[in-house]
């Protein structure tokens, strides 16, 4: 998949503006805050719904092939304690508002298992008779016990408290909350996107069918039949939209493959069907509510496989379908086959629906758990950053409220103190780590600024500027900017900034600054702009610096010239003896690495390994000997000059040993660094080491001689066949990783 | 190309000897000497030649301009600068002026002739340490002159060559990476040095209006 918002940075675009007021430009985790809000708003309204009704305290439950209804529990401060207890059968309740027999379907948890629409308007109206019995003063409860002995109690149900509604009530809420969070995380993070303005709708008609279920699945004994049957509704427009959006998820991710007015045609064709389901013109619930969803999920599979198709020949895109498939498809197919086909085929699920919401929380869940690896929306590991942010958010909410309870109900002083010694603190180091505060002071920049113009490599440079960059605008992704950026440029309405190249490093693109809390503004240019030059005068500084040690190191190299190399070149020429003529030429090498300065200088691992690679590559490539030798990757690793020289020449003199001795058509170099020292193995495929011990001798002994002097090892010897040599050089090295 | 004549610019005795041993690599070469600036600059307004030998360490000056003259004057002929110091200061002047290759003095007589050879093919030279310097120089970080921004930036092709022979890839390497050819690489090379001479020579003017004076200061 491409990266469209990615480049569309122009250098030369028009001066840095505000952010405008175009739907695009919020901060991401303004998106996903107002979704957390907007999830806490309805959680907080079906908690008060879910409480409204006139409450005995009791728990029931089905009983006898739901002929009967017993009383599992009896809640503590109910207005039943004490007079009814567990196990009863409860036959009827009356009161003023009449008399109702109970019948164990009146508890169904979802009346979308009953198939007919008589059926449903019936028990829609004992529900509307339950409600009215309830809350028509005293109610008269008819009870027999295991002896069928039966008995009256009179009871005045009173309003129910919170404490009361049944964990699959929360939990209901919790799946519907985690599953919206996460699809407007991915929404907010790209939101011009299609599939994820889809991926976002499967979250947000989440909650909808979530929501409403747990009203209705945690009353007590009944809600108002209008109430009840509005919800239900509303239950299925949540379901049968939520499958719509799942099939444009796969009509537009991985590739699109249809146009966005397509998908406004499935919104609009599941819209109908559920105007079917409203005014009852479909024959049964089997083909009002079950069928679409039934379709929908069916349509989602063939979709799936049809993009697997598309990305024939793309084995990149096909891992990434398989991972999210595999997820949407699971969590959604295994709800769809317990719940939907299991009603559909008259059979009762197994497991609460409640619960079995939870398999759909596993399409949200593997999305950020495959983030990483699969990269899907070309999101990466800093997006993961944004959520959590969103999630401990929620917590700390929560936590609040439950503070808030205990404290509300208790008239412990101890209690009180506890929590304002202990709990306060704590949620106040919480939300600073949270949103990291901590920022530098506007008269301590231009210290950090100095500090980073003036580090001692290039490398450290470059890193300490990003770093200094990351503390000040702490963007969640950092990322190198390939085209030429001649000045602080706002981009993609204030989600990214980008710096040009300074203090060594190339231009770099910020993007979701503040942990994607907040966006950039045109002070943030300006800001950026002080840094930028202070980087500059910096460098001209150093530059400077650097002229005068230039100009110093070729007055060295003048002099070493005419006093020292001369006569070495004269010797050179003039002397016969071959051992001499190395010496005098070891003795130039020598010089030559204390005038270009590599003798001091700290380098980089990478271009350590980068000089000895090229080298090799190419001395053994004259001589027809092919090379298996992966480019270095180890990223801020530095070694002091010295050693890499001697790296440098351990290398070189194998390389050697090869080309003269080894006969070889083909060698393999592997190089690895282990806690301070490096290895490096070099196996080639010539006549092996036995049979040419006495012609090597001499190359070896200065090998092992080299790598002595150095506190390493050499290791020489043959593969696992027995061909070929195996050099494999352990030398310890002092190694500095500069933070990144 | 066929090296029919050849100038050798070098003051010292012993390094000229070194010098003719190695361009006997061109059996049918002439070899004409010169031992200063001046009387290098003499010899080639009265004929042509096909290589020229510098050595940068001259009595009369640096041959790091007489490269930059027969560079911009003779445009058919590959200079080679010979030196005894390859630090990077002194390479990349050369490179810039528009060298075509540069042999170490003291070395091995089969490398120095087949650097030669190697020069006359026109295969330009390229290390990771210059690739680097020279991808350095270009982001305007380089502990040199520092350049104007407008002058000639590489081209993302130029820099990618670079990154990776910075990394170690040797130009067939590196051109395999990229899915090119290796003469296409070779010639990406040769571009960002000609970009390098330009991008010195507007760098050069600029700092001497600066400093209101005019000098030629090599390594």
């Amino acid at each position: 998949m491409s990266l469209p918002a990615l480049a569309t940075c122009a250098d030369d675009g028009p001066v840095p503006v505000e952010p405008s007021d175009s739907p695009s430009s919020a901060a991401p985790a303004a998106r996903l805050g107002a979704a957390i809000a907007v999830c806490l708003f309805l959680a907080a309204v079906c908690a008060i719904v879910a409480t409204s009704a006139p409450w005995l305290g009791l728990r029931l439950a089905p009983a006898d092939s739901a002929r009967i209804v017993v009383v599992n529990r009896v809640h503590r401060v109910g207005a039943a304690a004490s007079t009814v207890r567990e196990g009863e059968q409860l036959l009827r309740v009356s009161s003023a508002g009449g008399v109702v027999a109970l019948v164990g379907s009146d508890l169904l948890e979802e009346p979308d298992l009953l198939d007919t629409w008589p059926e449903m308007t019936t028990f829609y109206a004992r529900q509307s008779a339950l409600t009215r019995v309830l809350a028509s003063g005293p109610v008269t409860l008819t009870l027999r016990d295991a002896d069928a002995r039966e008995r009256d109690v009179v009871i005045t149900p009173h309003a129910r408290p919170l404490s009361s509604l049944p964990f699959v009530f929360w939990m209901q809420l919790a799946f519907g909350m985690t599953g919206c969070l996460i699809g407007v995380w991915v929404w907010s993070l790209r939101p011009t996107d299609w599939a994820t303005r889809m991926y976002a709708a499967t979250g947000a008609m989440f909650v909808v069918f979530t929501y409403t279920a747990a009203i209705y699945s945690a009353r007590e004994l009944a809600l108002p039949g209008g109430l009840f049957g509005a919800l239900d509704l509303v239950n299925h427009l949540g379901a049968t939209l939520f499958g719509a959006a799942l099939c444009g998820i796969f009509l537009t991710y991985p590739e699109p493959i249809v146009r966005p007015r397509v998908l406004g045609a499935l919104f609009g064709l599941a819209f109908i069907w559920w105007l079917l389901d409203v005014t009852r013109v479909a024959p049964d619930q089997n083909w009002a509510s079950r069928l679409p969803v039934m379709i929908e999920m069916a349509g989602a599979i063939v979709l799936a496989g049809v993009q697997w198709r598309r990305a024939k020949g793309d084995p990149a895109a096909r891992s990434v379908l398989r991972w999210f498939a595999l997820c949407v498809l699971v969590g959604c197919g295994l709800f769809v086959t317990l719940n939907v086909v299991t009603a559909y085929s008259g059979v009762i699920p197994v497991l609460p629906q409640g619960y079995a919401f939870g398999f759909f929380t596993l399409m949200y869940a593997g999305l950020a758990v495959g983030l990483r690896r699969h990269r899907l929306f070309d999101l990466d590991e800093w997006a993961l950053r944004i959520l959590l942010w969103g999630f401990a958010a929620v917590l700390l909410v929560a936590f609040d409220l439950i503070a808030l309870a205990r404290l509300g109900r208790t008239r412990s002083l101890g209690l009180t103190l506890l929590l304002a010694l202990a709990y306060l603190p704590l949620r106040q180091w919480l939300w600073d780590r949270l949103l990291r505060r901590e920022r530098i002071a506007p008269e301590l920049l231009f210290d950090e600024a100095l500090l980073v113009g003036f580090a001692g490599s290039d490398v450290e440079r470059t890193t300490r500027w990003r770093a200094l960059l990351e503390r000040v605008f702490e963007p969640l992704h950092v990322t190198v900017e390939a085209t030429h950026v001649s000045r602080v440029t706002l981009c993609d309405d204030g989600l990214v900034l980008t710096v040009p190249a300074v203090a060594s490093s190339q231009a770099l693109r910020l993007s979701h600054p503040w942990g994607g809390r907040r966006l950039f503004a045109t002070r943030h240019v300006r800001l950026a702009e002080t840094l930028v030059r202070l980087m500059r005068s910096a460098d001209e500084g150093r530059d400077a610096f650097a002229q005068g040690v230039l100009r110093e190191r070729s007055r060295i190299a003048r002099d070493l010239h005419d006093d020292v190399s001369s006569p070495l070149l004269a010797g050179l020429g003039t002397a016969s003896n071959d051992q001499v003529r190395a010496d005098i030429r070891s003795a130039l090498t020598q010089m030559r690495s204390i005038v270009t300065g590599t003798a001091t200088m700290p380098m980089s691992l990478d271009d350590c390994i980068a000089d000895i690679r090229f080298d090799a590559v190419k001395r053994l490539s004259e001589h027809r000997i092919a090379v298996d030798w992966p480019l270095p990757a180890f990223r801020n690793v530095m070694l002091d000059g010295a050693q890499a020289r001697d790296l440098a020449m351990l290398h070189q003199e194998t390389v050697t040993n090869i080309i003269k001795h080894a006969g070889a058509s083909r060698v393999i170099v592997r190089i690895s660094v282990h806690h301070d020292r490096i290895r490096s193995r070099i196996a080639d495929d010539g006549i092996g080491f036995a049979r040419t011990q006495v012609r090597r001798g001499q190359g070896l002994a200065n090998l092992e001689a080299r790598a002595t002097t150095l506190g390493g090892t050499v290791a020489i010897g043959s593969d696992a066949n027995g061909r070929g040599t195996v050099v494999e050089l352990d030398v310890p090295v002092a190694l500095t990783t500069l933070i990144g | 190309m066929r090296v029919r004549a050849v100038l050798l610019v070098e003051d010292d005795i012993a390094m000229r000897d070194e010098a003719l041993e190695a361009l006997l690599v061109f059996p049918r070469a002439t070899v004409i000497v010169a031992g200063t600036l001046v009387e290098a600059g003499r010899l080639v307004r009265t004929r042509s030649f096909d290589l020229a030998l510098v050595d940068l360490g001259l009595p009369d000056g640096s041959g790091v301009t007489l490269i930059g003259q027969f560079t911009s004057q003779h445009p058919a002929m590959t200079c080679v600068a010979r030196t005894v110091f390859d630090d990077d200061e002194t390479l990349f002047a050369a490179l810039a002026a528009g060298a075509g290759g540069y042999l170490l003095k003291g070395g091995e007589m089969a490398e120095l002739r087949s650097q030669l050879l190697a020069a006359a093919r026109g295969e330009p030279v390229i290390s990771p340490a210059i690739a680097r310097k020279v991808l350095g120089y270009f982001r305007g970080n380089a502990a040199f002159a520092r350049p104007t921004a407008s002058a000639s930036p590489l081209t993302a092709r130029e820099a990618e060559v670079l990154g990776a022979v910075g990394r170690g890839a040797t130009i067939q390497e590196t051109a395999a990476l990229l899915g090119i050819t290796g003469n296409t690489a070779k010639s990406h090379v040769k571009g960002v040095y000609a970009k390098l001479g330009i991008r010195t020579r507007v760098a050069a003017a600029n700092e001497a209006r600066r400093l209101g004076l005019l000098h030629n200061e090599e390594a």
